[in-house]
């Protein structure tokens, strides 16, 4: 097949080379032309393009539904949520790489400037590579023998199950010591709020275990109202009645705070966010 | 006249007594993990349920713990080297895990021709959509942050994606706060029993109270219910003064109110972390458990 | 006793740490099983599962989602292990899932255990689904068409639909109940994105840890959620209405699948493990009370100490 055949042909090798090609040219190209434009002009490139991002959601939700082909609810952007929402997610995950870049550029320097812990920065780096090496071996699979395929798998899984996993939780453990020391140490009743809050945080927490069900047992349950002041009840009480429209009028709260900034960072009325000192 | 500065003696530093413990560390690991794969390395498959290799994750599993346990001792260098140790392998595994999840079957093996992946598992899959490419070349714009003269180009597309993401805001919060508003309208009397569950170990259900011998029913926790709503609501409202007025002693109340609302958080707060603490200490229990009968059989 | 006070107001915290470590692990040596007091989250989610038409007549399916880690597996894992025994106790159909990797394998691995134990045939009375992206491209095309966008199970991965438990199952209008068992706010992307596009509306039942159990009482009382298990205590409610129900199945032999997987770090239940819940908020509560009077104390003594000199 000759040169011009191929590279005319879609799905083939230098189709795709020119394709890539191509446009990261003319993406480079028109990064580079709106680079030379006046601040002004950036501002207004970036509020028009963050307007335009948010209308897609919020139409989609917004217009009318119908049966589209296929039998599916939807309108004429639906079939494109998916498609959109994968996109977002392929730009976003190049965030991780932003982490992974900040993290090698900090242990980086104190390993390269052995600055006290650097031995603790090597460790990082070797856990890094060997997770990296393990993970990407063991996963793609076309391995050599099996005995090789076995050991890397035995070292992935030691990595992960016996390294990571153990670790993870062993620090999630820590924060129960850490209630215990606050709980002698900062939790002080010093004013009304406090006392209501100790209050409250007894009840609940003698109220789900079997010693605080023990302390009122003796309350009778049946034919009288006194069963309310069973700790058990009255936990459960405090959670409905008290705890329930306490935590909805947050919720509603911060709902409507977030809705307020979304709307603010949609109409780029957000000073200060997107916009420096020069524009 | 002595010119001489009496100077305290420097503190050793840490970087020299972690030295080391960083290298017997290392060492100890990298000596479990090959010890391991001798351990097993007669495995034909892989078989995590193997009891010999069971063992040594669980041996792993208790070092690790016992040394990040060690932090509550006092700061020490085998606290510092596991805690690197952990951050390096969950950023690897990030890294690993969106790859064979996300991109590769999403993106990379999309964007590919046929022909180039041929030799691989995937080569069915390719579909060469290499507009896909477009999302690697707009994902470099983040980097431009390292770079001061371009950094307008990571501003313009953190605003596009929050843009996105806040054109998703309207549907969450009618989605989510919606129906939590609807439901909040109890009325405290009303002509009917709503006929709710009775919790258990109640004789009687104290929320729909008959009036006498009308038709009429009354809810007095609906009324508690409002109250608390009300003033916690008032509480969070900072367009009008709170200091004075008619929403004064409503946002007082609200405060009284919030404070009982995050004592239950702090109740259910304590027995979740304890839950996560009894768990990591039944694991070792049980694993020393099984080390001492494994010895005294 | 006002110095007795004093030097435990200055107490060193790793006495503090020595003391929880010393009461949990005798409490999880010398426990034993508690009966629990039931009380209504638990028992209501008991209840819409009892009511649930995903039986071996019904048209529905039940979905099980499984989106937590090793750091939670001894509430999280209890709280599946109870849910799953229940569903397989009374014959419903069932799907396992998750958007979390690691909990995706967690799930996988209880539900094969107990499906043997229980007698199930996979493909048939459950099926697993496995790994899923949890993107909102996931949940917005989940419920429009399922085996679309599953395609194949996590198991024998083969395109789900010649199984035969999803031969009736298309969209979510087929699934009569999601469980979400989850140590993270995913059960908010299904509240947000996929319970409001459904009619009637897809009953959703929650089994969070403690730390998230407060601020899910809004959604049981606006009936978004149908029940709910709080941590630790909702699991060992939930087996304990497990027990008492297997009590009408004469042929299963109670509590016989309640035996350890060490695998994935779940060992006893969630009922012994609460007899050491309630000793270490004991003595959370004691250190409470000894802080705070400690602290009265100190603050009263100087001003005694004043009066006196004068």
């Amino acid at each position: 097949m000759n040169l011009w055949k191929q590279l005319t042909t879609v799905n083939s090798t230098p189709y795709f080379f020119l394709a890539v090609a191509a446009s990261t040219v003319v993406f480079l190209a028109v990064m580079a032309l709106l680079h030379r434009t006046s601040p002004r002009v950036k501002k207004w490139l970036t509020i028009v393009l963050t307007f335009a991002a948010g209308l897609f959601y919020f139409l989609e939700y917004m217009l009318p539904v119908h049966t589209l082909k296929g039998g599916h609810e939807g309108n004429f952007l639906t079939p494109y949520v998916e498609p959109v929402s994968n996109y977002v997610n392929f730009i976003l995950i190049w965030t991780l790489f932003l982490g992974i870049i900040s993290l090698t550029i900090v242990h980086g320097r104190r390993l390269l400037r052995r600055v006290a812990g650097w031995h603790n920065s090597l460790a990082f780096f070797l856990a890094l590579i060997a997770m990296l090496t393990f993970g990407f071996t063991t996963r793609s699979g076309g391995l050599g023998s099996p005995k090789e395929h076995v050991a890397l798998q035995i070292t992935y899984d030691s990595l992960f199950t016996g390294l990571l996993m153990n670790l993870d939780s062993a620090m999630f453990a820590l924060l129960a010591f850490y209630i215990a020391s606050a709980a002698y140490r900062a939790f002080r009743v010093r004013t009304v709020e406090a006392a209501l809050l100790m209050i409250s945080a007894l009840i609940i927490m003698l109220g789900v275990v079997s010693f605080g069900v023990k302390l009122t047992g003796w309350i009778p349950a049946e034919g009288t109202g006194w069963a309310y002041l069973r700790i058990e009840n009255a936990a459960l009480w405090i959670l409905k009645w008290l705890n329930m429209p306490g935590q909805r009028a947050v919720g509603i709260g911060v709902a409507i705070g977030a809705l307020a900034m979304a709307m603010r960072l949609w109409l780029s009325l957000e000073r200060g966010t997107f916009f420096s000192k020069e524009s | 006249m002595n010119n001489e500065t009496t100077e305290s003696p420097k503190p050793a530093p840490v970087g020299g007594e972690s030295r080391l413990w960083s290298v017997l560390m290392l060492g100890l690991l990298t000596a479990l993990l090959v010890i391991g794969i001798l351990m097993n390395r007669d495995m034909t498959s892989f078989e995590p349920e193997g009891a010999r290799y069971r063992q040594w994750q669980t041996l792993l599993g208790v070092i690790v713990t016992l040394g990040i346990f060690s932090i509550l001792y006092k700061e020490n260098p085998v606290f510092r080297f596991l805690e690197h140790i952990f951050i390096g392998l969950a950023t690897g595994f990030s890294a690993v895990f969106l790859w064979f999840n996300f991109v590769e079957p999403k993106w990379f093996v999309p964007m590919m021709p046929k022909t180039l992946i041929h030799k691989t598992q995937y080569h069915a899959a390719g579909q060469g959509q290499w507009w896909l490419f477009f999302a690697l070349l707009v994902g470099l714009l983040f980097f431009s942050v390292y770079v001061p003269r371009l950094a307008w180009m990571n501003r313009l597309i953190l605003g596009v994606i929050m843009g996105f993401f806040a054109g998703l805001g309207l549907q969450m919060f009618i989605g989510l706060i919606g129906p939590q508003i609807t439901s909040s309208f109890k009325p405290p009397v009303t002509r009917y029993n709503p006929g709710e569950p009775v919790p258990a170990g109640m004789p009687f259900d104290a929320n729909n109270l008959r009036i006498g011998d009308s038709h009429w029913y009354l809810h007095p926790f609906a009324i508690v219910f409002i109250v608390v709503l009300v003033c916690t609501l008032a509480y969070f409202i900072f367009s009008v003064e709170q200091r004075k007025g008619w929403i004064r002693k409503p946002a007082n109340a609200g405060r009284y109110f919030l404070m009982i609302t995050l004592g239950s958080i702090f109740g259910t707060t304590v027995m979740g972390r304890l839950s996560l603490l009894i768990a990591r200490l039944e694991f070792v229990i049980a694993s020393v458990q099984g080390w001492w009968h494994a010895l005294v059989k | 006793m006002g110095s007795l006070f004093d030097r435990l107001q200055s107490l060193d915290r790793q006495w503090i740490y020595l003391l929880l470590s010393i009461v949990l692990i005798a409490a999880l040596i010398v426990g034993k099983m508690e009966k629990p007091v039931v009380q209504l989250p638990a028992r209501q989610l008991f209840d819409a599962v009892e009511a649930s038409p995903s039986g071996p007549d019904g048209d529905k399916i039940i979905l099980v989602g499984t989106t937590f880690s090793f750091n939670t597996i001894g509430e999280s894992g209890n709280q599946a292990r109870a849910i799953l025994r229940h569903l397989m106790l009374t014959k419903k159909r069932f799907a396992v899932m998750s958007v979390e990797p690691v909990g995706a394998e967690i799930g996988k691995i209880i539900t094969t255990k107990l499906a043997k134990e229980y007698g199930l045939e996979y493909g048939k009375d459950w099926i697993y689904f496995g790994y899923q992206l949890g993107t909102l491209a996931f949940f917005k095309s989940f419920p429009q068409d399922i085996p679309g966008t599953v395609q194949v199970d996590g198991i024998e991965k083969k395109p789900i639909t010649d199984f035969e438990i999803m031969k009736r199952v298309k969209t979510i209008k087929d699934v009569d109940m999601h469980i979400e068992i989850t140590a993270s706010a995913s059960v908010f992307d299904w509240l947000q994105v996929v319970q409001p596009t459904t009619k009637p509306r897809l009953k959703i039942g929650y089994a969070c840890t403690g730390v998230m159990a407060a601020e899910a009482y809004p959604y049981l009382d606006s009936k978004q959620m149908v029940g709910m298990l709080p941590g630790l205590k909702g699991a060992a409610d939930y087996e304990q209405l497990v027990e008492e129900r297997e009590k009408d199945f004469p042929e299963v032999k109670a509590g016989a699948s309640l035996g350890s997987i060490p695998r994935i770090g779940l060992y006893r239940t969630a009922r012994h493990l609460m007899f050491a819940q309630g000793a270490a908020h004991v003595l959370i509560i004691i250190f409470i009370i000894l802080g705070n009077v400690g602290y009265f104390l100190a603050r009263r003594r100087p001003r005694s100490k004043e009066a006196m000199d004068e």
